[in-house]
């Protein structure tokens, strides 16, 4: 076991496998060797520790991909949000900024925990496949891939194509879409 | 870019603040089909995603290569062609049109990047024309299903590109004539039909690892273990051996490797699924002679452990040829048998 001391003075036992996904932890245990010593990590609070050192299928997972999926959802399930392909670009913010009080406080809060979390994967120097998640929770859909627009919602992102380019792109890659 | 929290409050959008390269990285975690929806989402990530769709050209059905054939022949066509490193159709079942078995050589032809290519369904595909004129400077990866009109184009078309370091030949049931001499300097990993190897010339002295095919015709065991020693045996670390049907001297083959291949380390002997009945006593005897002659192996398969269909489970039988091998051959260190690995640790041997 390692003992991890977080920004906000938490510490964190943990196993040593777990903590050794990380780097730069990995470098320093190596360096120091076999120590009773806490490790501090005055980068990291311990909420985010708490998402970067669970096992990948522990309940992290299912916390952040189940909150993604009920986003998707209200999206998805809501009659008065048309596809965002068919409103001009000035609609299609008017429209972002219009999404319900509680979607917008969500993503952002939650865009800025994924920010925490892939500043401390990048201090940690953590190549797992916590960055993954994210975007493949954006991306990924039960039935398949998600639709763009959804992907654009999740995420803030603003469609700067033409319909008439989209449905270009959409063509050229067709080959490749699951099948 | 430096990730800091004051950049990131200054957007609102996560994809904003995060530079290209972290995208990048994590967009290298996705699967194709998602990559694909990403390129429709915005510039920016059709930017960074399309180079990653197009690196490996897997096609496996034909509306898949109507629709590749139709993106290449269009105005983006050559610079897309540009991204592709990998291009592989695969061996299922499909019915081609004329015009499509016309026009895939074509589109290979602007693969100039090429590093991988595969094409298993050569029964369908026209490719005289990419064997004879086709040049991919980079190529180091080639796998292909032999004909037998276009087989004599296979060495010129091989020579050609001294690039390639891995090899994967196949050939229908209809046996391929000798062929002119292979100069392939680069290569390590060799797996196809044993007749094949023995056209490999002085200077493909760089083989590590062989897939050796015996077909039934093929009556020579000894030829091309023979000529792989000769070529190469300063580098040859590991033999496959596999018989395409139930070959009548399967356990010939592998005495002959110990005859002439003592050196080897790895030695793979994998018998057929459906057919690979339990060893008898007899062979057993008879394997345990040859490993006596091995002065160096350490791993031993004669199965594959992911195809196997789990008949003959007696533990304790596996367990005694495993002991009377591996008194036979003091280095070995790991046997896989009728679908287990055996491993020895600390002087005692465990399925792992």
């Amino acid at each position: 076991m390692v003992l991890l001391v977080t920004s906000d003075n938490e510490q964190f036992q943990t196993e040593k496998d777990i903590v050794e996904r990380s780097v730069l932890i990995k470098n320093m245990l190596e360096d120091v060797g076999e120590s009773d010593q806490p490790i501090p990590l005055p980068n990291v609070s311990s909420s985010v520790l708490k998402k970067v050192t669970q096992p990948s299928t522990g309940p992290t997972e299912i916390d952040v991909r189940g909150r993604y999926l009920s986003t998707a959802s209200t999206t998805v399930e809501s009659p008065s949000r048309p596809p965002i392909l068919e409103q001009s670009q000035d609609e299609t913010r008017k429209r972002t900024t219009d999404i319900s009080e509680w979607d917008q406080k969500f993503i952002t809060v939650d865009q800025e925990m994924l920010f925490e979390i892939i500043l401390a994967a990048n201090y940690l120097d953590i190549k797992s496949l916590l960055c993954r998640r994210w975007l493949q929770d954006g991306s990924q859909h039960d039935q398949g891939a998600r639709p763009p627009e959804e992907i654009r919602k999740l995420f803030n992102i603003v469609n700067d194509f033409t319909p008439e380019e989209e449905a270009q792109i959409k063509k050229e890659n067709e080959w490749a879409e699951d099948r | 870019m430096v990730l800091t929290r004051l950049a990131a409050r200054a957007h609102k959008s996560i994809v904003r603040w995060l530079p290209n390269e972290i995208l990048t990285m994590v967009m290298s975690y996705l699967l194709q089909h998602e990559l694909v929806v990403l390129c429709r989402t915005s510039r920016l990530f059709r930017n960074l995603a399309t180079p990653m769709v197009y690196r490996s050209v897997t096609l496996s059905t034909r509306p898949q290569i109507q629709f590749l054939v139709r993106t290449m022949t269009q105005r983006s066509g050559p610079s897309l062609s540009n991204y592709v490193r990998e291009f592989c159709i695969t061996d299922e079942e499909f019915e081609l049109t004329p015009a499509l078995i016309k026009c895939i050589p074509t589109v290979l032809f602007k693969f100039t990047r090429l590093e991988a290519l595969g094409l298993l369904r050569t029964d369908a595909i026209e490719c005289t024309d990419m064997l004879r004129d086709a040049y991919f400077p980079n190529l180091s990866s080639f796998q292909y299903t032999l004909q037998h009109q276009t087989a004599s184009l296979i060495p010129p078309f091989l020579n050609r590109h001294p690039t390639i370091s891995d090899l994967g030949l196949i050939h229908g049931p209809d046996p391929i004539d000798q062929m002119d001499v292979i100069s392939l300097p680069n290569l390590t990993t060799y797996s196809g039909p044993g007749t094949i190897a023995c056209s490999f010339g002085s200077d493909t002295n760089q083989i590590m690892v062989a897939c050796l095919f015996w077909y039934p015709d093929d009556l020579d065991v000894d030829g091309p273990l023979l000529h792989l020693n000769r070529i190469s045996s300063s580098s040859l670390l590991g033999i496959m051996t596999m018989s395409v049907s139930d070959h009548p001297d399967r356990l010939k083959v592998l005495q002959r490797q110990a005859a002439h291949l003592p050196h080897l380390v790895v030695v793979q002997f994998w018998r057929l699924i459906g057919v690979c009945a339990r060893i008898s006593r007899e062979d057993a005897l008879k394997i345990a002679t040859c490993l006596k002659q091995f002065t160096s192996l350490t791993v031993l398969e004669l199965d594959n452990p992911e195809q196997h269909n789990g008949v003959n489970v007696d533990i304790n039988h596996d367990r005694e040829l495993i002991l009377l091998w591996s008194r036979s051959c003091k280095s070995l260190s790991e046997i896989s048998l009728n679908g287990r690995v055996w491993t020895l640790e600390h002087d005692r041997w465990r399925i792992s």
